[in-house]
């Protein structure tokens, strides 16, 4: 397993991406995955550090950790903000995605291409902390 | 991010130059909501040099998609690159803009058709 510390700043997510990208090519991922999963890290991280630190006025680290194994890679990010399962938001459907320009909904839509571009999202809350957990075959 | 504004005619092009995410996404939209203010009805964003756009970035587009349909304008995208266009095929934003090839083409047809 490889781990890593980032500050729970927004700057720090170029590095975090960089670190989730090596890891998917050590994984063998395929373009498109190693697309699907940088954007669904990057969504969960911005969520973390904007609602779960910044905008409750709490500052602390996410710690990043990836194991590959024979079938996957997954990827944990773990931090100390605010409680936050985001399987508990509820997503557009796919009936919203498809109205017009007036009637479509300005939100929703980072966790949505979350749910749709990994193979698995699980979230844990122990220890007073989040743990959220993104799987990706390989 | 770079953002260079091109004027061909009738149509503005905004050539935008790397990612469209939390942190940058806030130059799009100050570039973008310049131009629809300023009264330009029609907009290209030439997305050739955009190899990603997150949450952040699809904001900013529906933002300006909305408030140019109040002012019966339009805003297309050209070159797009196939990640970018796998983000807008999902999220159901292929319906929502009109898409070129190229910025050349773009502008071809705006400018003939206006």
């Amino acid at each position: 397993m490889t781990r890593r510390v980032f500050a729970a700043h927004l700057d720090e997510l170029a590095g975090l991406r960089q670190f989730v990208g090596e890891m998917a090519r050590q994984a063998g991922l395929s373009p498109e995955a190693d697309y699907r999963l940088r954007l669904a890290v990057d969504e969960i991280a911005t969520n973390i550090i904007t609602h779960g630190y910044e905008e409750a006025g709490r500052s602390g680290d996410l710690v990043v950790s990836a194991e590959v194994d024979p079938s996957e890679l997954r990827i944990v990010l773990e931090d100390s903000g605010i409680p936050f399962d985001p399987r508990s938001r509820a997503v557009p459907s796919r009936d919203q995605l498809e109205r017009p320009l007036e009637e479509r909904a300005i939100g929703g839509l980072g966790l949505y291409m979350v749910m749709e571009g990994v193979d698995r999202f699980d979230y844990e809350y122990a220890g007073e902390r989040n743990r959220n957990i993104l799987v990706m075959r390989r | 991010m770079q953002i260079a504004e091109e004027k061909h005619g009738p149509v503005a092009v905004l050539a935008v130059e790397g990612r469209i995410d939390t942190t940058h996404a806030g130059e799009l939209e100050t570039a973008l909501l310049a131009l629809i203010d300023r009264g330009e009805t029609t907009i290209v964003l030439d997305f050739a040099e955009v190899n990603y756009i997150s949450s952040a970035g699809l904001r900013v587009l529906l933002v300006g998609a909305k408030k140019m349909k109040a002012a019966q304008g339009s805003i297309c995208l050209a070159s797009l690159q196939k990640t970018v266009k796998d983000v807008l095929a999902v999220t159901g934003f292929m319906n929502l803009f009109r898409l070129f090839k190229s910025k050349e083409s773009a502008v071809q047809e705006l400018t003939t058709a206006s």
